[in-house]
């Protein structure tokens, strides 16, 4: 979504923008390690969240 | 115990990625993790501080980004909630003056819109700024003491 958000905003402000400048997301790796690592930790603790939260509430479907 | 003390995790982890971009000029997408922030501060009924905190930094990117209604409404709500760290105080400063810019007459020229029309959060804002002056005038007395002790 990030990266398709940077290619359209690229698009939509034209030829002589200065985000061509600006390297692409997907070819800056170190920040793709930055993005899979925290991401990863939110998902995994809203999905901890969720599977406690139904184990809690089992009972009461 | 529900999915709040998850949320929290979620918040952190989101929030060290804001400050992370921030720390490498990357605005867009720190703007978009703070953003991220608020939508994940506002479905947590525990997280007020967060919130609070969340609605400072998108207050704060929408003033970088020239949107100073939006940036008023963020740090509106932030003023009416809690007391201002020295963050919003500044930024709560700044728009002042930005206020009376617009409203000087030998800027503004005649027949303009008042800021008020142009900013409807301004009239409200403008009456939670004055009920917290002392404050932000204790942070300033604060600051300018910590600046003579170094």
């Amino acid at each position: 979504m990030l990266m398709k958000r940077q290619t359209d905003s690229r698009e939509l402000a034209g030829p002589d923008s200065v985000l061509w400048n600006q390297p692409l997301l997907e070819t800056e790796l170190d920040k793709l390690e930055s993005l899979k690592f925290y991401l990863t930790e939110a998902e995994e603790a809203l999905r901890k969240g969720n599977l406690r939260y139904r184990a809690e509430h089992k009972h009461s479907l | 115990m529900s999915i709040a003390g998850d949320l929290e995790v979620v918040y952190k982890n989101r929030f060290s990625l804001a400050q992370y971009f921030q720390g490498r000029d990357d605005k867009w997408l720190s703007d978009h993790f703070f953003q991220t922030c608020l939508d994940v501060a506002s479905q947590d009924a525990t997280g007020q501080q967060r919130l609070c905190e969340a609605l400072c930094h998108v207050g704060l990117a929408l003033e970088e980004n020239g949107r100073i209604n939006g940036c008023v409404t963020s740090i509106c709500v932030t003023s009416r909630n809690f007391t201002l760290g020295s963050l919003q105080a500044n930024c709560l400063m700044r728009l002042i003056t930005l206020r009376s810019t617009i409203d000087c007459p030998m800027t503004n020229g005649i027949g303009e819109q008042s800021s008020e029309k142009r900013f409807p959060q301004m009239r409200v804002f403008i009456r939670h700024a004055y009920t917290q002056r002392y404050l932000i005038r204790c942070i300033q007395i604060k600051n300018w003491h910590e600046l003579n002790t170094c």
